[in-house]
């Protein structure tokens, strides 16, 4: 019974191995589905821009001629947008919001979503139609000074509630107020008077805080 | 909005590892086991005592003495001792019926109520073969059992052999899941037992005798004694050999509370010995056991009470946002979009726990085939998603007594 027992080396290698194995298997799935996705979210990009900008080319082309000009497809432009905006939003969760390949994407879909904003306002102005512009301000960062990161997703949420509610209608553009340059987020801020975030500008006017669906449905729907 | 903690991905990751690199140890050691399995030549023809520790076992106690008598090995060689703990009911009076009735049976009545360790004891000191098997009286040995077992004792290392277990009782979900892990438990010990790191001499083993009286007899007192006197055969460097290919029926809590309550005493038992032969502990003459099978057990103990009450925690915290959120003016909706779809399932944390129940899956099925068991499927799946959380309940709650320094009431 003195006998030493054995530590048999080779198991502990070879599950060291297999182990390893598992994990190379899933960084592979996932990199590789990561990086698809990456390439559409580029892809969507670089089309919405494309699109943006011959809207914004013709709509200062033919400003005069109303019609044309309320005529654009700007249809696709909007289904794109959303379309970007749900993909960040699962890579965000799949990634991580601090990975920096989001965070670059996010900041491209910040000036893509500028673009878009301005191309609805004027819409909405030129072309008879009355949408409900909705312009939110939230941050990711717990520790941000820029506002309280767990109210804004809440405010996220409710939101989202009201657009399922009424799409046709409601066109509202999110921004992560971090990833903003600073001179975009501080116009922004000094125009309509915000200081913090959550916060939202409803069809041109600002408020400084975070509002329960209640609250939006009264301004919405006065 | 409550703080819902996002755990770092590198402690998930790490668990994930952890647990596939104590599957893949497990399925090469089996492998291994299969191409080098030692034949043990002789048809060995021992005198074995049965030590049957009795306490308010009236019921249960001709059907254990039958099941003995029923074995295929001559009965003039063994010996059943029926040690009465003090019943308050008439055990002792069924077991003088039974000696009565059968041969090859003597009864002992103790004067007062001491345990199970201690009635054990009692039964082994009065002993005199080289062999002594100890069974509880809810436990029915089936009859090839010593045929195969009693060849390993050829082995002079070999202190103990213990044999699979089956539950007789199993038509109630918390019975055919108890069967699931008994099951799987078999296949686990088996290997273990190819490694030399068997720490478990659990309800039916049976004994070297030579080993009591070298090194003293089951611990009075401990919760677990099996485990504690597993650990000292290993501590000794003696190894306990394992029979998977036959078992002892034997009756399982049948309601959830008798469950919780006997798993609490395992648990605590576990890390009362734990602590007890801590010493062992990647200690490199201990072998697979010291470096593998220990502190797999300790860990894994520990870590399902943390996962338990973070769960817990989340999911509390997840309630109240939710609540938080519907107050808010927040309607939940759900719509398919594939993008997201796709993403969700290409998520590395999702494809390792794809990844750790296609394991699982293989594992059980694979072992459905070696043991020629017909397990079905459904209890399987209620024995990973229901299961091993109430076993976690009962885990933490040990941890909880440990740490608090109390014992579980029996």
């Amino acid at each position: 019974m003195e006998k030493a027992k054995k530590v048999r080396l080779e198991a502990y290698v070879v599950a060291l191995l297999v182990a390893s194995g598992f994990f190379i298997a899933g960084i592979a799935i996932r990199d590789f589905a990561a990086y698809d996705q990456l390439n559409t979210i580029s892809a969507y990009q670089k089309t919405i821009s494309a699109l943006l900008a011959v809207s914004e080319l013709k709509g200062e082309l033919l400003q005069s001629d109303s019609d044309d000009y309320c005529n654009l497809s700007w249809d696709d432009v909007w289904k794109e947008k959303v379309e970007i905006g749900n993909i960040l939003g699962a890579l965000e969760t799949k990634l991580g919001k601090q990975n920096p390949q989001v965070l670059e994407q996010k900041a491209m879909y910040n000036k893509v979503q500028l673009s878009t904003l301005n191309l609805v306002k004027k819409i909405n102005e030129n072309c008879g139609y009355n949408w409900t512009v909705i312009v939110f301000f939230y941050t990711n960062n717990k520790t941000s000074e820029l506002g309280d990161s767990e109210r804004g997703s809440l405010q996220g949420s409710v939101l989202d509630t009201i657009y399922q509610a009424d799409k046709e209608n409601i066109k509202i553009f999110s921004f992560d107020a971090e990833l903003m340059d600073e001179e975009t987020r501080k116009s922004f801020f000094d125009e309509y008077e915000l200081t913090t975030t959550p916060s939202l500008i409803i069809n041109d006017i600002g408020y400084d805080r975070f509002m329960s669906k209640n609250e939006i449905l009264e301004v919405i729907y006065p | 909005m409550l703080f819902v903690p996002s755990i770092p991905l590198w402690v998930i990751y790490s668990i994930f590892f952890l647990e596939f690199f104590i599957a893949s140890f497990f399925v090469f050691s089996f492998i291994q086991s299969k191409f080098s399995k030692k034949i043990l030549l002789g048809k060995p023809e021992f005198d074995i005592t049965f030590v049957i520790p009795a306490y308010n076992k009236e019921s249960l106690l001709e059907g254990c003495v039958k099941s003995i008598k029923n074995l295929d090995y001559a009965q003039n060689r063994i010996k059943i001792f029926i040690v009465d703990d003090k019943s308050t009911d008439n055990t002792l009076e069924v077991a003088r019926k039974l000696e009565k009735k059968y041969s090859g049976i003597s009864v002992f009545a103790k004067p007062k109520n001491t345990g199970k360790a201690d009635t054990l004891n009692f039964g082994i000191k009065r002993a005199s073969t080289e062999i002594v098997a100890v069974l509880d009286a809810d436990t029915l040995p089936q009859g090839d059992i010593l045929q195969k077992s009693l060849p390993k004792f050829l082995d002079s290392n070999i202190m103990a052999v213990a044999c699979r277990f089956k539950p007789s009782n199993h038509s109630r979900a918390i019975e055919r899941m108890q069967y699931v892990e008994y099951f799987l438990t078999g296949f686990y010990r088996s290997i273990m037992s190819h490694m030399g790191a068997l720490p478990v001499a659990p309800a039916f083993t049976i004994f070297r005798r030579e080993f009591f009286v070298k090194h003293g007899y089951f611990d009075k007192g401990n919760m677990t004694e099996d485990f504690e006197m597993g650990l000292r055969i290993q501590s000794k460097r003696g190894n306990i050999g394992y029979i998977a290919d036959t078992y002892a029926a034997t009756d399982v809590p049948d309601t959830l509370r008798k469950f919780i309550r006997q798993r609490l005493r395992w648990g605590y038992g576990t890390l009362y010995n734990c602590r007890k032969y801590l010493d062992m502990f990647f200690n490199p003459k201990y072998g697979d056991l010291a470096f593998f099978i220990l502190p797999t057990w300790l860990f894994g103990t520990l870590l399902v009470s943390v996962v338990l009450l973070f769960t817990l925690y989340l999911l509390f915290a997840q309630i109240v946002n939710f609540a938080i959120k519907l107050s808010a003016g927040w309607l939940p909706y759900f719509t398919f979009n594939l993008t997201r779809f796709i993403l969700f399932f290409t998520d590395l944390r999702v494809l390792l726990v794809i990844f750790s129940l296609l394991i699982g899956l293989s594992l059980f099925l694979f072992i459905r085939i070696e043991f020629r068991e017909k397990i079905k499927l459904k209890d399987y799946i209620l024995y990973i998603f229901l299961y091993l959380w109430i076993q976690a309940v009962a885990s933490t709650m040990a941890v909880g007594y440990f740490l608090a320094g109390k014992k579980p009431k029996w």
